[in-house]
């Protein structure tokens, strides 16, 4: 009986919780249908009695809101695609290979996990820009194929998986390249799903650290579009 | 055959080398070297040795800034962490709508901090905003004016932060938490101990590696906040919640002074090196592993 209660009281405190954590996003979707006066009302309205569905037709003409979900998506499935393979390959090599080095060269990329971004954002800008990289695909792309992040998941995967097996398949005859493809890259495929996600939503999600602090709007993705930013040269604010 | 597998290894580590060195080596010592520098992007660069660090210690906004960050650290962390505790507590006591649950609370990690400041701040609206809507419902005559006021900005920012990074620290303690065995908390409950005792002898310790994880990752990103501030407050009102990173940003990218810039991010990685490597130091007193 007092266990029974008990859960109860928890399940609600947890609702109350879910709430709270919910309550954000329904105001969002809220807002989004009223007319531009009646989000400034006081008190509030929950819901609209005019809703304007044609505010989601409008951010596409008022802004090139379908070209920034295109940045934003190219950008992300790039980077993501190649962390897997740049990350995979490194991890091969710390896992399953001997040579010299090996654990200093580990102990470095793992000490880059400390290293802030911000500590490395201006001269990363700084090197983007004397490339002429700036506002371009690959100015976005390539400073985040790489994470020592990723390399650390997959290695620790790559190390629980059985040394016979590659060792069979060296008997085989099978070079480095083809025990990395057709046995650990299938054998490690849960690790490498959780990092893409990972991965993909880290770049779907981030604006700081960007190469290009203010993107042109060719190349700004969708983060900097809903900044309400003053010195911006479309007046996003506005459009709420 | 071994040299055969020396040059596969390094072949296998190119790719990453390459970026590694272009994007990370370089870089950090590159933002070294800037630190000592006066350089504005477009003229020549102009040694100033420790100019720019003395000029940081002796910068009024510079010190307050130290303070803010250290104030949202402070209070954020604590907080996220016990209450993403509390959570993961709850739910591994096996309530219905488990999944529910953690989906819900993970929801504000997969979402764009861009766009959560944005609704938060319509939120905070001490104008036009719910939350001050439902506190003078509820009979608050004294209205904070949140992002308006020196002494309410900051809280409205590490209350955004703190629902924004809940989910992760609560999903990491949840997969921490069912590590744990059963029988090893059933013994303990056959030898009589109460719950808060099992909490504080059993479940605390065997949870201690994830926690260390936890405080770890937390600090470092908190110590780092920035979007928050950029959407929410632009560091107002009065430098009010001006933190590092937003204080690199400006001097960086607004006043192009890229050397400041650069030794304010040489101080705030020493900081954070030196909490990560105080908390190593520390893990032997309370982390218990296996």
């Amino acid at each position: 009986m007092d266990k029974t209660l008990g859960d109860w009281v928890v399940f609600v405190l947890l609702l109350a919780g879910a709430l709270l954590m919910c309550g954000p996003f329904a105001w969002m979707i809220s807002t989004s249908f009223k007319p531009g006066p009646e989000v400034f009302l006081y008190p509030p309205t929950p819901f609209t009695a005019e809703p304007q569905y044609e505010n989601y037709v409008r951010i596409f003409s008022a802004i090139p809101f379908g070209r920034a979900i295109a940045n934003s998506l190219i950008v992300s499935a790039s980077v993501t695609i190649l962390q897997l393979i740049i990350c995979s390959l490194a991890a091969y090599a710390f896992a399953c290979l001997r040579f010299r080095g090996r654990e200093i060269l580990f102990l470095i990329y793992l000490s880059a996990l400390m290293v802030p971004s911000q500590v490395t954002l201006i001269p990363n800008f700084i090197l983007v820009r004397t490339l002429g990289w700036i506002d371009t695909y690959q100015g976005l792309i390539l400073p985040f194929a790489f994470s020592s992040f990723g390399t650390f998941l997959l290695r620790q995967y790559l190390k629980s998986i059985p040394q016979e097996l590659m060792e069979a398949a060296r008997m085989d005859g099978a070079n480095h390249f083809q025990i990395y493809s057709t046995i650990v890259l299938p054998l490690a495929k849960p690790a490498l799903g959780a990092l893409a996600i990972f991965t993909f939503v880290a770049q779907w999600t981030i604006s700081s650290g960007r190469s290009s602090p203010r993107p042109s709007p060719k190349c700004r993705s969708r983060p900097w579009r809903s900044a309400p930013s003053r010195d911006s040269t479309i007046p996003i604010g506005r459009c709420s | 055959m071994a040299r055969a597998e020396e040059r596969a290894a390094w072949l296998f580590l190119a790719p990453s080398l390459v970026l590694f060195l272009a994007f990370t080596v370089v870089p950090v010592i590159s933002a070294f070297i800037i630190s000592f520098t006066e350089w504005n992007l477009f003229n020549a660069v102009n040694f100033v040795g420790f100019g720019n660090y003395v000029g940081l210690l002796h910068d009024e906004i510079f010190l307050k800034v130290l303070g803010n960050t250290g104030y949202f650290v402070l209070v954020s962390v604590p907080i996220q962490i016990a209450i993403a505790l509390l959570c993961a507590l709850a739910l591994n006591r096996g309530v219905r709508g488990q999944t529910f649950f953690r989906v819900v609370y993970f929801l504000p990690v997969v979402t764009s901090t861009v766009a959560a400041a944005l609704v938060w701040s319509w939120l905070f609206n001490s104008n036009f905003g719910l939350i001050n809507a439902g506190l003078s419902l509820v009979g608050v005559t004294d209205l904070p004016k949140w992002m308006g006021s020196t002494k309410w900005a900051m809280p409205a920012v590490i209350i955004v932060s703190i629902w924004q990074n809940l989910g992760y620290a609560m999903v990491l303690f949840l997969a921490g938490l069912q590590n744990i065995h059963q029988e090893v908390r059933d013994a303990a409950e056959l030898d009589g101990a109460t719950g808060w005792d099992r909490f504080w002898t059993i479940t605390l310790p065997l949870l201690s590696p994830t926690m260390f994880f936890v405080l770890i990752i937390s600090i470092i990103g908190s110590f780092q906040v920035f979007e928050l501030v950029f959407v929410m407050t632009k560091a107002g009102p009065a430098n009010a919640t001006n933190t590092l990173v937003y204080y690199i940003y400006q001097n960086g990218f607004q006043f192009y002074q890229m050397g400041y810039a650069s030794a304010a991010a040489m101080i705030l990685f020493l900081i954070v090196l030196v909490f990560t490597l105080a908390q190593y130091r520390l893990q032997d007193r309370w982390v218990h592993y296996g």
